[in-house]
């Protein structure tokens, strides 16, 4: 009974918490797509033509990636809650390696532009373009090391599922959001 | 079905949907104010899929609900300002 509430009461003082982080995080993405849309509104024509030079279909790809594995994170969470940790599990490595998708996609598309002789320095619409999805790949790779911690803490033979999943997954789900933003905003943008 | 299952697989269905429909648009859509509309009411909307069905935002208090949802949709009104006005 002790215990039960012990772990009642971490609960619910760590959900606010991670709440906290993420809004943070939230806002300061907001600062930068301000900031993007303040430069990319004195150059227009530099910033769409550079827009031009990006590959939709690689961003969409990433979308679907990205979108498929938060679907496969929320369907454990909703497993675990039914006391499925097996099954979750599953879903954790499915969102694991669909998610690790989005890594592969980021390296073709970084290495084409390098390539192609664009790098942070060509001009303001690709420092910009580096700068954020270098940001958020940051973000990426932080929760893909979660993924795999979460698989990690639901190995067959454990109980219980540990109360930080659910801030594992909240995380994984903000990589989704802002990618839901920076994909338009960069690549979707009158321009193409 | 699992009601919280098949709300969620509801959810990644319609975030698919939305976003082959937002590639579609760039395509399909001339009027540069009606596109860039479009797309970022689909990426709030999206955003605010994730938020309410994966991240069960509806379980937050009040004030928390309404950042989270104040900035999805505050960030697809700026983009889109910003996109109209240059």
């Amino acid at each position: 009974m002790a215990e039960a509430m012990a772990e009642e009461s971490v609960d619910a003082g760590e959900t606010p918490g991670v709440w906290t982080f993420l809004a943070a995080d939230s806002v300061g993405f907001a600062i930068f797509f301000a900031v993007f849309m303040s430069e990319r509104a004195k150059a227009p024509a530099l910033f769409d033509q550079s827009a031009r030079m990006l590959d939709i279909r690689l961003g969409l790809a990433n979308t679907l990636i990205l979108v498929t594995s938060g679907w496969l994170v929320a369907l454990a969470m909703a497993l675990i809650q039914r006391g499925r940790a097996g099954r979750a599990r599953l879903c954790l490595i499915g969102g694991l390696v669909i998610g690790s998708g989005f890594a592969v996609l980021k390296v073709i598309e970084y290495h084409a532009k390098i390539a192609h002789g664009i790098t942070p320095a060509t001009n303001g619409f690709f420092t910009f373009y580096f700068i954020l999805t270098g940001v958020h790949f940051l973000h990426y790779a932080i929760g893909l090391g979660v993924l795999v911690a979460m698989i990690a803490a639901l190995r067959p033979g454990v109980r219980a599922a540990p109360q930080w999943l659910e801030s594992g997954a909240l995380y994984w789900h903000l990589v989704d959001v802002l990618w839901l933003f920076l994909f338009p905003m960069l690549y979707l943008l009158p321009g193409h | 079905m699992d009601r919280l299952v098949l709300i969620r697989s509801a959810t990644w269905a319609a975030l698919v949907g939305a976003t082959i429909c937002s590639a579609w648009a760039v395509s399909h859509l001339s009027n540069q104010a009606a596109l860039v509309g479009t797309i970022m009411a689909l990426a709030a909307g999206k955003a605010v899929l994730v938020l309410r069905n994966f991240m069960d935002l509806g379980k937050l208090p009040a004030p928390l609900r309404w950042l989270f949802t104040g900035w999805a949709a505050s960030c697809a009104v700026l983009i889109f300002t910003f996109a109209a006005l240059s």
